[in-house]
């Protein structure tokens, strides 16, 4: 009885110290941008005590591109579907949202599926949003704003998608009146969301797939990791565990209004749904 | 306790993100976060408006004596306030431009107090198309209001908006004038343009002229504050309009107090000129005044939208509200309500700091220079800038990018230092507000992006 508890001991610390070892020998950086507080800070917290180092969040994309193709440290990248992107991975002149050869694609960790939302007892409801001519506030940035431009146009040809810096400024608009709608994938507590792209709905929000048959029509603010001096297939594996294993994660995305659906596909998986989403946006 | 060591720590962060080119309010959020994530929502908003307010009065102390701007709504102070330095009017140009900023200070705060209940009507007012006009409406005032010829502004002015489309546009997805070189798709920074093409040339005009001693009987005491606010009476029309100006503009979308400090400073330019009263290179007093109190007044203004609407008008005031928001808290709606009156109260005693601690910073700087043959602190001034310019950008990872910047403009500035290289730099920061603003106004009515 003793030996076998000895010999439990025994392989429980040597498991443990096997575990920590690895733990503590992958000393992996994470690169994001946007400022502390934000959602890359966020998922960085939330991966740090799964891959070790430091968390470098800077406050603009370029700063964090440039500090990307600096490094000579293991680092994971954070990245959104937007135009930081291909700056970052230096793909000016076409959409392809990774390379394979420059920062490598590792894994999604998170997607947002978007929303219309407008203030509370405006009488903006959806019905106006089919059938007038109406203002739409968007993110100015080049993917998105096509994106939801070539969406809204779709369900009502009248819509007019109105680019903004941020979501600040969107607020601001929609609160002067200048325009009726915001369109994001996470809105505030005070507003009321009258359309979604997600297909399991939102509230008592309209469904965007009911609407119309673009290949937007289920389109998500996706962001993910890419890869400096690590082995992507590794990386993957490791964030995938996270993915499925912490709550703490689940909760954070759920609680902002996001989803989480990627944990369990394979990389080649991910890469074509960056792919084909990366076609419906251009293409259409 | 934890409130006035947070109330502490805002005035040590605000003197120095005054003195400090390049560092600005965002910067010292940024190195602060770790700390500022651990205060409660209140203390986060209170650090902010009160760095941000003693900024003010120290960025414009390190103007006046050392042609430093410690962020851009300070050049006018540079222009004006070193000019009076340099004729041996320095104490009085800092005291009339903290005393002005501290009665601009006051009278924001009496304004929302009286305009409190329709105070939505300031921040509803900015929808793009009055943000196209206000845009417009300052270029126009600074290539009218500029010293140099008409057409000189308008290519200076030109010359700002082409550096600053310099790089990767994030609405088209396009470059422009980046020759495929990396660092270049980031665009051309603000430290470097300021350095060269406002500070050098600056030094270099003042460089050859005699410093005179303080000739003024403006000591900075306590005595001569109360001197200060019985003769700023003749300036009365300046401190209203400006304070008008300021606390207004205060309300515009990522622009407030740097649009409000650069149309005060303009009109008053403009009304000077007419009363003859203007003299290139001489320093105005009421034009320091004007740019001063619009600042001020402006500084606590842009908060309202936030504080009454949970609307972030700023790069700062978003970066706050994330910060709150991270928590889980909702800081719209009436979040910031139950705040405003102790917010209020902690912007006074800032303030009261910013009158009187810069004038004794001021005495201790007059007290030190007095000894110095001012060329060698000319000197200073040029390395101090460099070094900055290297750490800002060492900040980026783009150290050299920002130096070689640097270096290719100061040629231009060297060539142009004669000329008044304001509507340059203005146009470099007005560029963006005034094409995105167009962009939303031509997507609303003719829906093409």
């Amino acid at each position: 009885m003793i030996k076998f508890l000895s010999a439990l001991l025994i392989s429980f610390g040597l498991l443990t110290s096997i575990t920590t070892a690895g733990e503590t020998e992958r000393n992996w950086d994470i690169i994001g941008y946007g400022g502390p507080g934000g959602l890359f800070d966020t998922t960085a917290r939330i991966l740090q005590p799964h891959v070790g180092g430091e968390i470098k969040i800077f406050k603009t994309c370029v700063e964090a591109a440039n500090y990307a193709r600096k490094t000579d440290r293991p680092s994971l990248i954070l990245m959104d579907l937007d135009e930081h992107t291909r700056f970052l991975l230096k793909e000016d002149g076409q959409c392809s949202f990774f390379k394979e050869g420059d920062l490598p694609f590792v894994n999604i960790v998170g997607e947002g599926f978007l929303n219309i939302y407008t203030t509370k007892d405006s009488g903006n409801d959806m019905e106006r949003f089919v059938n007038d001519s109406v203002l739409v506030g968007v993110y100015e940035g080049f993917i998105m704003f096509q994106g939801a431009k070539t969406l809204f146009e779709s369900i009502n040809p009248n819509i007019k998608a109105v680019p903004y810096r941020n979501g600040g400024a969107i607020i601001a608009a929609l609160e002067a009146g200048e325009i009726q709608y915001g369109w994001t994938s996470r809105p505030k507590a005070n507003y009321e969301v009258i359309m979604t792209t997600n297909p399991e709905g939102r509230g008592d929000a309209a469904i965007a797939k009911d609407y119309t048959d673009s290949g937007l029509n289920q389109s998500a603010y996706i962001f993910y990791t890419a890869a400096a001096n690590i082995d992507p297939a590794e990386a993957s594996k490791i964030i995938q565990q996270v993915l499925e294993s912490d709550e703490a994660y689940a909760k954070m995305f759920r609680s902002a209004g996001y989803s989480i659906t990627n944990g369990l596909k394979t990389r080649l998986e991910q890469r074509e749904v960056l792919e084909e989403l990366s076609k419906a946006y251009l293409v259409e | 306790m934890d409130t006035i060591l947070v109330f502490i720590a805002a005035l040590v962060a605000g003197t120095i993100t005054g003195l400090v080119p390049g560092l600005g309010i965002f910067g010292a959020l940024v190195i602060a976060y770790a700390w500022l994530m651990t205060l409660d929502p209140f203390q986060v908003v209170m650090f902010y408006l009160v760095a941000m307010s003693v900024s003010q009065y120290f960025g414009s102390v390190a103007s006046t004596v050392f042609a430093i701007p410690g962020e851009v709504s300070s050049i006018p102070a540079l222009k004006e306030g070193h000019a009076l330095f340099k004729r041996g009017l320095g104490n009085k140009a800092i005291m009339y431009a903290a005393t002005g900023s501290f009665i601009a200070s006051i009278c924001a705060v009496l304004i929302s107090l009286i305009a409190f209940s329709n105070i939505d009507f300031f921040y509803k007012l900015f929808d793009s198309h009055v943000q196209a006009v206000i845009l417009v409406g300052t270029s126009t005032l600074i290539i009218l209001g500029s010293r140099n010829k008409l057409y000189m502004n308008l290519l200076l002015f030109g010359l700002g908006f082409f550096l600053s489309y310099i790089g990767y546009h994030t609405h088209s997805g396009e470059t422009f004038a980046t020759f495929g070189i990396l660092p270049l798709y980031g665009g051309i920074p603000l430290i470097p343009v300021v350095i060269a093409l406002i500070v050098v040339p600056e030094i270099l005009s003042s460089y050859r002229q005699a410093i005179e001693k303080n000739k003024t009987d403006v000591i900075l005491s306590f005595d001569s504050y109360k001197r200060t606010f019985w003769d700023l009476r003749n300036y009365k029309g300046t401190l209203t309009r400006s304070t008008i100006i300021g606390y207004i503009a205060g309300f515009i979308p990522g622009m407030t107090f740097v649009a409000g400090t650069s149309i005060a400073y303009y009109v008053e330019k403009i009304i000077q000129r007419r009363k003859k009263q203007y003299i290139d290179n001489h320093g105005n007093i009421p034009c320091l005044i004007a740019a001063e109190t619009a600042n001020n007044a402006g500084v606590y203004s842009q908060m309202l939208p936030l504080l009454l609407a949970g609307i972030p008008i700023t790069a700062s005031e978003a970066l706050v509200y994330e910060m709150i928001e991270s928590r889980g808290i909702d800081p719209s709606n009436n979040f910031f309500a139950p705040m405003i009156g102790l917010l209020t109260v902690a912007f006074v005693l800032s303030s009261v700091w910013g009158l009187f601690a810069a004038g004794k910073y001021a005495n201790v700087i007059n007290s030190i220079i007095a000894k110095i043959d001012f060329k060698y602190i000319y000197f200073g001034v040029v390395g101090i800038m460099f070094i900055v310019n290297y750490i800002t950008g060492l900040g980026m990872y783009a150290e050299w990018y920002y130096m070689l910047v640097l270096l290719c403009l100061l040629p231009i500035g060297f060539i142009l230092r004669k000329c008044d290289m304001m509507p340059c730099l203005f146009a470099f920061v007005l560029s963006y507000p005034i094409e995105s603003s167009f962009r939303r106004i031509i997507a609303i009515h003719f829906g093409i992006v």
